[in-house]
């Protein structure tokens, strides 16, 4: 594995590492809209997540299709693709 | 993985109940041209691509289907909000209503249940992508029997947004399979005779044409 790749793949385990949390704690707010403690974790943590990705996105490339601004080329189908290992 | 979006693709806004209309239209959600069949479809056959276009378009295309399944059950769902028990009875939508109410379960207009032998992944890129060529033309056909069937415009202006879709998609799938064959081509897996000597040189639309020409 490159340098270029074991960054792109720490990177990539973080920003996984802090959706989940984010996912995990949208499911529990479902059900306890008024829980403040996790309203702040939520707020912190999305906020993280939100840095990272645009760190990985600066980086490495699009997570989603509407992080594509190049104006040169669609670099939306470039590998690897998330099954692709 | 997917996040979801508190939005549908295309307003809808259905003001006259109509359980009739929404046992025909449900047969996009479950039937064998449908939109659940079709996101599976092409969800599933991304892994045997061996192409980035490939790849791409499938997984655009069956991410948008997912959409549009969500489309599809909110007209059942407006169709059916509020019909009244009188309505309903004198309908085919009585079947449906013993066993599910008004919710939306996924089945054809016929009440068969969903069932995924209505596509297939065969780990041939060719194959597949030819079968999805096929699905999105089954899909425009089925909308323009629910249009000929129905008569509330603003469900037909629904309906008239999905068909035009999968206009699109039979476009970009066309595009799609160029990319794979020009890339045989390249390689020089001469399949040419084999091929044209298989499909139908007449009739066929207008990607299907051009794959031909170029081969």
């Amino acid at each position: 594995m490159t340098i270029h790749m074991a960054g792109r793949d720490e990177l990539m385990k973080q920003l996984m590492t802090y959706d989940f949390v984010e996912k995990e704690l949208n499911l529990f707010l479902d059900t306890h809209p008024m829980d403040m403690k996790a309203l702040e974790m939520h707020k912190s943590v999305a906020e993280k997540a939100m840095e990272l990705r645009a760190e990985f996105v600066q980086k490495y490339g699009p997570i989603s299709p509407n992080e594509c601004r190049s104006l040169e080329k669609w670099c939306w189908i470039e590998g690897p693709w998330p099954w692709e290992n | 993985m997917w996040q979801y979006e508190k939005k549908l693709q295309f307003p809808i806004n259905i003001k006259h109940a109509n359980p009739k209309l929404a046992q025909l239209i449900i047969s996009q959600y479950g039937g064998p041209n449908g939109e659940l069949g079709a996101s599976l479809r092409y969800l599933s056959q991304r892994f045997s691509m061996t192409d980035n276009v490939c790849k791409g378009i499938l997984t655009d295309i069956g991410t948008e289907e997912l959409a549009h399944l969500e489309m599809v059950s909110t007209l059942v769902h407006q169709l059916t909000k509020n019909a009244t028990t009188k309505e309903i009875e004198n309908s085919p939508f009585a079947q449906y209503y013993i066993d599910h109410g008004k919710g939306v379960y996924p089945v054809t207009s016929a009440g068969q249940t969903f069932d995924a032998a209505t596509f297939q992944v065969t780990g041939d890129p060719i194959a597949d992508l030819v079968e999805d060529l096929a699905a999105e033309q089954k899909a425009r056909a089925t909308y323009d029997n629910i249009l000929r069937l129905s008569d509330d415009p603003d469900v037909n202006n629904v309906i008239k947004y999905l068909r035009q879709r999968e206009i699109v998609h039979f476009q970009r799938f066309g595009e799609a399979i160029l990319t794979v064959s020009n890339r045989f081509l390249i390689e020089k897996i001469i399949v040419i005779k084999w091929i044209t000597g298989a499909c139908p040189a007449h009739g066929a639309s207008s990607g299907f044409i051009v794959y031909i020409n170029i081969l």
